[in-house]
This record gives C-alpha cells, structure tokens and sequence, in this order.
C-alpha cells in the first residue's frame, strides 16, 4: 500500500473545511436541480388531482374518460400521435446511437493506446453515458 | 364535463412536454456537449500523434486530464452551480484552484511558440463550449448574456479588443472555477486509487 505524497494530503485542517463548504453548496446545488424538473412534475399532477378531486362523489371514471375522450377531436389525437410517436423515435434513435458508441470505443481505445501507453479515459460508460459512481 | 376534459387533455399534453424537455432535450443537450469536448480531445490527440507534442508532456497530459474531467463531470455544470461557487470563491477560494492554474502556466512556458499556440487554441476552445453549454442551457442566463453581448459589440466599437463574448462571459461567470473544480475531483479520485494500490 502507498502511502500519499506529502504534497497531496490536505495542507491544513482549513484546507479541509473550505472542501467541505463547497461540498455543502454542491449538495444546494444538486437540490435545486432535482427540485426544477421534479417539482414541475408534482404540480402537473396536483394539478390533476384537484380537478378531479373537485368532482369526487359527483361523477363515476367512466364519465371522466367519456368527457376525456369527447373532448378529443380527430385533428388533436393526431397531433398526440405526432408527438409521442417523435419521442418514441427520439428515444430509438438515442439507443441506437449509445450501441454505436459501445461498439467504436473499444475499437479507438485500443488505437490510441498503440501510441500512448499512458491514455487516460474520460471515466463514462462504455455507451458514453455518465458512470454509474458519478450518477446522483 | 367539458371543462374536465380540457384539464386532462391540456394534463396529458404538458406531461407530454415534461417528457420531452426532461427525459429527450437535456440529455441530448448533455451528448451533444460532451461529443463536442471529444472532438477537441482528438484535435489534441491527432496533434501528438503528427509530433508536434510528445504524449510525455506535461502541458500535453494536463489538457488531455482537463478535457476528461469536463467530459466526466458535465452533467455537474449548471447555472447554480456556477452562481454558488463563483460567490463562494470570492470569499474562500478553492484550495487547489490556485496549484491548477501555477501547473498549467508552468507546462505551457516549456513549449514551442507552435505547440503553445495549439495548447491555447484548444484550451479556449474548452472555455467556450463549457460557457455555451452552460449559458444555453438556463433561459434567464441566455437572455443576460443575449443583452451583455449587445452590450459588448456596442463597446467594441469604441474599444478595440480582441476579446470575444463568450470568452468575456467565461470570465465574469467564472468558468475557470468550474473547470478546476472538475479537474480537482478527478485528481483526488486518483490520488486515493494510487492509496489503495
């Protein structure tokens, strides 16, 4: 077992706790990025449950959907069609190019490595997706 | 009755959105920005391999490690992130930040005016798709820089200067904190496997 350079260990106790205050902001900041995307999606489906709570005892599913369906016009179930069959494809596609990418890695990792034996990696997945240790 | 459809419909569609905003936009957006950093750490890579930098050098190692560590960590590097460590770098600057920047500048000044003008060249290119990918990925942000750039080119037109916008931005945003932050995390992560084995 190595022991760390001198140099690479924390200088001071308040080397120590300078990291530790921007790990703190670091933790904020990862809040407030979880918080965006996920505290829309709570307000789309609150947003649902109040209106349908509303009507609780007054009407039965099956006249929701009834009302759901007629208010559906034939030019709007098309456009949703349009829409979701666009993310499904988006979605293909993205896989597709993820396989892609596993494939050619290896292929030019080994090239590179045939003129530096020293390569250092980018440290993502094999598909060029972020690591599983550096997911939170 | 009416109106319970149109809430649902309008639900269904915004679910829609969210979906593609969240799940299709962002992570392209995330590839996208590392493709771009890719293909900088190939221009590097094609450069040592025609001789004009040995793979041994310092200069040469220190951007590749720069390059990885923005690739690695790019889903770190939002506006509040940004915001956060500039206002905390102004009171408690970062420990290892201020080593970083001394390495750099000390493997850049053993170069040749050639190898040197690439090293620049690729290391401002860095700059500016980190500071793209950052202002364009936050709309308030985008709309400021939007007005700064006006700002800016009006500036120019009685100041002559080279700089360009985004490099000025990166500068205000203090992209540079960003960067060595990234390049930090790595370097401890492989002191500490050095550690282990």
């Amino acid at each position: 077992m190595k022991m760390p350079s001198p140099s690479s260990r924390l200088t001071a106790s308040t080397d120590g706790e300078i990291i530790l205050q921007y790990k703190k902001l670091d933790i904020w900041a990862d809040a407030v990025n979880l918080a965006i995307p996920w505290g829309s999606a709570v307000l789309i489906a609150a947003f649902v449950y109040l209106t349908i709570g509303e009507l609780a005892g007054k009407v039965t599913f099956a006249q929701i959907g009834v009302a759901f369906l007629g208010n559906l016009t034939v030019s709007q179930s098309l456009a949703y069609i349009f829409g979701g069959g666009g993310i499904l494809y988006g979605m293909r596609e993205r896989r597709l190019r993820h396989k892609k990418t596993e494939s050619m890695a290896a292929y030019s990792q080994e090239l590179e490595k045939r003129w530096d034996l020293n390569r250092t990696s980018s440290g993502l997945s094999p598909s060029g997706t972020t690591g599983k240790e550096d997911k939170r | 009755m009416t109106e319970i459809g149109v809430v649902l419909n309008s639900a269904l569609a915004l679910s829609m959105i969210w979906l593609l905003i969240y799940f299709g936009y962002r992570q392209y957006r995330l590839d996208k920005f590392r493709h771009e950093l890719f293909e900088l750490r190939n221009e590097l890579f094609l450069y040592a391999v025609d001789g004009g930098i040995s793979f041994k050098n310092s200069a040469y190692r220190m951007l590749r490690d720069r390059i990885n560590a923005q690739i690695r960590f790019a889903h770190f590097i939002t506006l509040t992130r940004a915001v956060l460590f500039a206002n905390m770098h102004r009171r408690q600057p970062l420990p290892r930040a201020e080593q970083i920047a001394a390495s750099w500048s000390a493997a850049r000044q053993g170069l040749d005016d050639d190898a040197r003008k690439k090293m620049d060249s690729i290391t401002e290119r860095v700059t500016r798709t980190v500071t793209y990918h950052l202002v364009t990925g936050a709309a308030p942000l985008a709309v400021l820089v939007g007005v700064m750039g006006i700002l800016v080119k009006v500036a120019k037109l009685f100041h002559r200067t080279e700089e360009s916008t985004t490099l000025r931005v990166a500068k205000e945003l203090n992209i540079e904190l960003l960067e060595e932050q990234a390049i930090a995390a790595q370097q401890q992560e492989r002191e500490l496997c050095e550690i282990v084995v």
